[in-house]
């Protein structure tokens, strides 16, 4: 939206008809004290209805000048509107009343007006009242147009309240476009949760246990919704104690003291978190995860290799001699000679054949070492063994019926040989975990004391820092010992709030892990069920919500670091030449964030001198309508009534400068640029002003006027070329 | 002897360790308060919900876990006493050790692999020829294994009711579990861990 022309009739100075065009970029008002600078301010503002209570209708509107010259019952209007543009259709908003002067002099009011002038074609279309109303806000939305009009420096810093940040954040982040999707997801996952409950229920099989995991799962739902909201408590508290010991440290910056134990203090906390961190003492988790129970298992595992050895033995035995028993024609035959050598032989395909062929090929038994040449008994032993096996084989395929006749018609003891095999490759590790174990425990253990010892030397510093803050000039020692145990008192609090929210904090993460794990048991109940499906859909479509929660966090953060480097952008371009830090947001454990200045070193700058704070807020301003400029790709403009009263001569030129070279529609109405004559009269400076881009208005009493007498006054809008 | 493929390959080979996972172990009823409720998280009513202690075990069966290898390294077997309530947990050991989707704990499916091969060992009453010549069941052989595993697991409960008699916060000591098993499995040797603050609960 851009404001084209403001126009002013009757409202208290502006006697008659006023009117003003307004540029796209700077309009500049001038205008020394009481020619109306504020009033013109206030027209706005009830134009625009962003002071709330504000009376809809008031005499006090009225100019008194015109009330003085008019004859009784005689009428006329207060009128204030704007013709702005807005998705290249050029409107008008007007507010109006009209007036009436009786015969004794008073005055009444009548006719109180909201217009909305739409030009559609060569047609004015014209609407009243609340549909004026609507119209306006979709061009110019109420809660926008609270973040464009100022009134003084003091108003600038509403960016620090509360709501002002979350209002900021929702408003211009996208982080609103994450809800519907985290409600969508979030009703679905009710849906299929509540399905995958009636499932459940008609499974009879499992009804139990369902009805457990659902018992389990809404405890452990109860106990992290309590939990979360006595965390936000205690955050919130923590914040409250955070702030009070801020602003003891705000008069204390200069200190050299305290900003070496602020240094120290820092390091120790990182290394004592960094010590912690190496710590993982979750013995009773770590014995099934990582299967530190196995610790004794090593001789039940060899006793279990020996087992199986000798079944595996003894049943090929027992197969053989079956055989033989049985006469069993081929077979038999072939094994008959080895058993009654006395001993059983290995299975014909241990070794298997290409070792076979190998000893064959270098005519050596490496089963025992012995050199096999080329027609020796063991040469010839070796070949018998590979023919056997490869004449196994085709008896394999070829004769069913053979197979049929085995002592052993199942494989059980096979299953257990196998099982071995795998055991075997892991005997290293079972041989090894005890010292794993107790490495690990030694590991912990030195962690322990490093951190013991970094906390010990944390208290001392921090002991340290309260004195420092205790130290006031002028004290006796008793209101030093007095102020020091506040501190203390404070600080203690602060520090059990935030211990309270560390642990909360855990105990919410655990609970959770709990909760996932009774939801994941819950879809595995009759795994192939409906309910089943059903189960799992909740559990994706619950990921999924927290998914699309945790990217409207990082969202969020992405916004607030785009908007510090935008507000850094323009707090540079303000302060050109000066000193000016660097604008920080901070966002707290309450979800309110803070802006605040900041030195290279990352230290706060506690009390910036008001100018420099008028940039830092104003710099936020232009940052916000940018962005809110890329997100509705739409402008608004700012106004704003005499920003720079802190500001020096020099400061105030470069200042304009700038805001004259952003492209944004801004009108600041300032005293800047008179000079004051000897009558009390004052003349522009035109020198200073002529270097600022823009369109520039003078406003003025018109002279000569009764000092004493309000109904004389009459502010008048003359452009300045 | 011929090599072979499998002798029943026209019907599907259950793996004994396959039909031992769908059982589900046996357990003297009064140990799921004098235990399992108080290490885990099975079972919770309402108002033990909101308490806010925090259970030292996840599901009930880990608690069984435990129980099975005190029983297993104390090489002791302690009979069912079948005139008491005996009830079984409800979730078949094919289960135990697969929920990874829990943070901060890890899966541990293949524990079961060690469990099985020591019931095995500790198991010398099963006649495997007789099972691999077919006059044993299946079944047969897996309750055998089941019986050891119950009364290994029985013992352990024991163990650790004592334990909790004597202090009900003896286990919240993440060490305790350690040294309770590394005290059975090396008995002369120093504690691993001699940690003996309790974690606080503010």
């Amino acid at each position: 939206m851009i404001i084209k022309n403001i126009s002013i009739e009757n409202f208290r100075s502006y006697y008659g008809s006023n009117s003003m065009d307004v540029g796209e970029g700077l309009t500049l008002i001038i205008g020394a004290n009481g020619d109306g600078k504020t009033t013109l301010f206030e027209a706005l503002e009830w134009l625009f209805d962003t002071v709330d209570n504000k009376p809809k209708v008031d005499t006090k509107y009225i100019s008194k000048k015109k009330i003085a010259e008019m004859m009784p019952d005689e009428s006329a209007v207060v009128k204030v509107s704007m013709t702005y543009e807005s998705e290249r259709n050029e409107k008008i908003v007007e507010k109006s009343f009209k007036f009436t002067k009786a015969q004794d002099g008073s005055v009444s009011t009548s006719n109180y007006m909201h217009c909305l002038f739409v030009q559609n074609g060569s047609e004015k279309e014209v609407r009243e009242g609340d549909a004026a109303k609507r119209l306006f806000d979709i061009d110019f939305s109420a809660s926008i147009r609270k973040y464009c009009l100022f009134k003084g420096e003091q108003e600038l810093n509403i960016f620090n309240k509360e709501e002002a940040m979350s209002y900021l954040v929702e408003t211009f982040s996208k982080i609103r476009d994450f809800d519907p999707y985290i409600d969508f997801t979030g009703k679905t996952q009710k849906w299929s949760q509540d399905a995958a409950d009636n499932a459940m229920k008609a499974d009879r099989k499992n009804s139990k246990e369902a009805e457990r995991l659902r018992s389990l799962i809404k405890n452990e739902s109860d106990f992290i919704r309590d939990r979360s909201e006595e965390l936000k408590n205690s955050q919130k508290e923590a914040v409250n104690f955070a702030t009070l010991l801020d602003e003891l440290e705000k008069n204390k910056e200069s200190s050299e003291l305290l900003n070496s134990t602020n240094n120290r203090i820092a390091t120790l906390k990182e290394k004592i978190a960094k010590a912690y961190h190496g710590i993982s003492e979750n013995y009773t988790f770590r014995l099934l995860d990582e299967m530190w129970i196995l610790m004794g298992f090593e001789p039940i595992a060899r006793e279990y290799g020996d087992m199986v050895a000798t079944l595996d033995k003894e049943q090929r035995r027992m197969e053989r001699e079956y055989q033989r028993e049985q006469g069993a024609k081929k077979m038999a035959g072939k094994m008959q000679e080895e058993i009654n050598q006395g001993f059983v032989p290995l299975a014909l395909n241990i070794p298997d054949e290409n070792t076979m062929r190998e000893m064959l090929h270098d005519e050596v038994c490496k089963v025992c070492g012995t050199p096999a040449p080329k027609g020796s008994a063991a040469y010839n032993t070796m070949k018998k063994h590979l023919d056997d096996y490869l004449a196994s084989l085709k008896d394999t395929h070829n004769n069913e019926e053979e197979e049929e006749d085995t002592l052993f018609k199942r494989e059980f003891i096979r299953e257990l040989v196998n099982r071995y095999t795998v055991l075997h490759n892991g005997m290293n590790w079972l041989t090894r975990l005890p010292l794993i174990i107790q490495t690990e425990i030694e590991k912990n253990r030195s962690n322990h004391q490093i951190a013991d010892g970094l906390q010990a030397k944390l208290e001392q510093e921090e002991e340290q820092k309260r004195k420092i803050l205790a130290q006031t000039d002028g004290l006796t020692e008793e209101q030093l010992i007095s102020a020091f145990n506040n501190i203390s008192e404070w600080w203690k609090q602060k520090n059990n709030a935030e211990n309270k929210s560390d642990y909360l904090k855990r105990q919410i993460d655990e609970h959770r892990k709990k909760l996932e794990g009774y939801q994941e048991e819950y879809s595995q109940i009759s795994e192939e069920s409906v309910a089943a499906t059903y189960a799992r859909t909740s559990i994706a479509m619950q990921r999924i919500a927290e998914a699309f929660l945790s990217a409207k966090v990082r969202n969020k953060r992405e916004f607030l670091a785009q908007l510090e480097s935008t507000t850094n952008k323009y707090l540079e371009r303000l302060n050109r030449g000066d000193f000016r830090g660097q604008a920080h947001i901070v966002e707290k454990a309450d979800e309110s964030a803070e802006l605040m200045l900041i030195d290279t070193d990352g230290t706060r700058i506690y009390n910036p001198n008001t100018a420099l704070k008028t940039t830092m807020y104003m710099s936020l301003l232009f940052a916000v309508a940018e962005l809110t400029t890329i997100k509705h790709e739409d402008d608004y403009p700012l106004i704003f009534d005499a920003p720079t009263s802190s500001f020096t001569a020099a400061k105030e030129s470069d200042f304009f400068g700038v805001i004259g070279e952003i492209n944004k529609q801004t009108i600041i109405v300032t005293k800047s640029f008179l000079n004051e004559n000897a009558d009390g009269s004052s003349s522009i400076d035109t020198k200073r002003l002529k270097s600022i881009k823009g369109k520039k208005y003078r406003i003025e009493k018109k002279r000569p006027f009764d000092e004493k007498n309000l109904a004389t006054i009459e502010t008048r809008i003359e452009p300045i070329n | 002897m011929a090599v072979k493929n499998s002798k029943f390959d026209s019907e599907r080979f259950v793996s004994l360790f396959e039909l031992w996972g769908r059982k589900n172990p046996s357990y003297e009823k009064h140990y799921d308060d004098e235990v399992i409720k108080k290490l885990c998280d099975f079972g919770k009513g309402t108002n033990e919900a909101s308490d806010s202690k925090a259970k030292i075990l996840g599901a009930g069966y880990e608690a069984l876990i435990m129980a099975f290898f005190i029983g297993l390294y104390s090489n002791k077997k302690l009979a069912l006493n079948e005139d008491l309530d005996i009830k079984d947990l409800g979730q078949p050991i094919q289960f135990w050790g697969n929920l990874d989707s829990k943070k901060g704990r890890r899966a541990y499916p293949k524990l079961r692999e060690y469990m099985f091969i020591a019931l095995v060992a500790k198991t010398p009453e099963i006649n495997w020829y007789e099972l691999d010549k077919g006059r044993w069941t299946p079944n047969e052989t897996v309750n055998a294994l089941m019986m050891t595993m119950e009364e290994y697991i029985n013992y352990g409960l024991m163990v650790i009711k004592e334990k909790l008699d004597e202090d009900e916060s003896h286990f919240l000591n993440q060490d305790a579990f350690l040294n309770l098993i590394q005290s059975i499995v090396h008995p002369r040797a120093k504690n691993y861990s001699s940690v003996d603050q309790p974690e606080s609960l503010d």
